[in-house]
């Protein structure tokens, strides 16, 4: 009987660490990942789906290596650099309904948490739900700057996922290598 | 003293009653007003102006008379909207929600609205218009557009303007509009 309950306690303390393991994984983003957001836009890619999570949940995004190269001799880490946009739009200056002038996160890493219910749609594509390009998008509203590495609290199930804040991209290469943490 | 008293308290209540009065007035909200939300936009019109207000408080939107004709021949809708087949495009009820599924909608040419806080309001280049389009320096967020349609009272908790529009893309072939009545308490 007590070789039982020592038994089920250990099962039950597994059954726990293994529950509290934070799950690890890395992705790429590409440097030509806009999502269709900004404007003027050449191309759009949809955003990488970087964590899904199932319930409220805690993600940690951090950089590991990589770079983004852009025109005017533009080769940056994932905070990004000086631009001045002129007349355009940058993605992060479209989610603050903003447009043009001197920015300082051009190609920077940046992301955004998309509800599972909206995420899960059959007909959802992770790029911008504002240009009338995807029967379901992405609210500009919700993106934020990554950068280096960045923390979040999440309050529901849904999927982080991660792009680059440029609206130009037939000029870029390179990207970014990212680690997920979610805890 | 008393005297002084008795003005003091006839000065309070004044005051108080100053803010707690409510304003009213009356705009036009000409069919063409689309704030440039919705995609294709043919014709890029501000929204209206309705009613600014410089604290919390409530304002109600209720339509006093008028029709929009959004380019249907003998076609009026009333600030509900109309039935519409919208095979395609994205209407600015559905920019807001960040969707464009391409399907009959029952709110075309409604009226719709937006407040906006007053900071952005003030800001230099702010234009009443759709602010993912790289159309103004500083414009309206499409998430912040609701529909009013006949009447509305909404609660707002800081300083700001309303502004109203109807719920069409292309509206260079528009006409028509709705005369309304906002109040502020």
């Amino acid at each position: 009987m007590t070789g039982t309950k020592v038994a089920l306690v250990l099962l039950v303390f597994i059954a726990t660490v293994t529950l509290a393991a934070p799950a690890q994984t890395q992705v790429f983003v590409s440097g030509q990942t806009n999502g269709g957001f900004g404007a003027p836009i050449d191309m759009t890619v949809p955003y990488v789906p970087a964590a899904v999570v199932t319930g409220p949940a805690t993600i940690t995004i951090t950089y590991i290596n990589g770079t983004v190269i852009d025109a005017g001799g533009v080769d940056t880490g994932p905070d990004g650099t000086f631009w001045n946009c002129g007349t355009a739009q940058s993605p992060l200056e479209e989610s603050r309904g903003v447009a043009g002038g001197k920015i300082s996160d051009l190609d920077a890493l940046i992301g955004v948490f998309v509800p599972a219910a909206r995420a899960n749609h059959p007909k959802f594509t992770a790029i911008d739900g504002t240009k009338d390009a995807t029967h379901v998008g992405i609210p500009p509203g919700d993106l934020f700057f990554v950068g280096e590495a960045k923390t979040i609290v999440v309050n529901e199930a849904g999927t982080l996922f991660l792009g680059i804040n440029d609206w130009w991209m037939g000029d870029n290469s390179g990207g970014f290598n990212v680690e997920l943490t979610v805890q | 003293m008393a005297n002084k008293k008795s003005a003091l308290v006839f000065l309070l209540f004044s005051i108080t009653a100053t803010v707690a009065a409510s304003a009213q007035t009356q705009v036009f909200v000409p069919g063409n007003a689309s704030g440039c939300f919705g995609n294709p936009d043919d014709g890029c019109v501000p929204l209206v102006a309705a009613i600014a207000v410089n604290a919390p408080g409530t304002i109600t939107v209720a339509y006093v008379d008028g029709t929009v004709n959004y380019g249907e021949f003998g076609v009026e809708v009333g600030p509900n909207g109309g039935y519409y087949p919208a095979n395609g495009g994205q209407y600015p009820l559905q920019e807001a929600k960040g969707i464009s599924p391409h399907k009959p909608i029952q709110n075309m040419a409604a009226l719709i609205g937006a407040f906006v806080p007053a900071a952005r309001v003030a800001h230099k280049g702010f234009v009443a218009i759709d602010a993912t389009k790289a159309a103004s320096r500083v414009g309206i967020m499409p998430g912040s557009v609701f529909f009013v349609g006949e009447s509305r009272t909404i609660e707002v908790k800081e300083a700001g303007t309303l502004f109203l529009g109807v719920n069409d893309n292309g509206v260079v072939d528009n006409s028509g509009g709705f005369n309304l009545e906002v109040t502020v308490q």
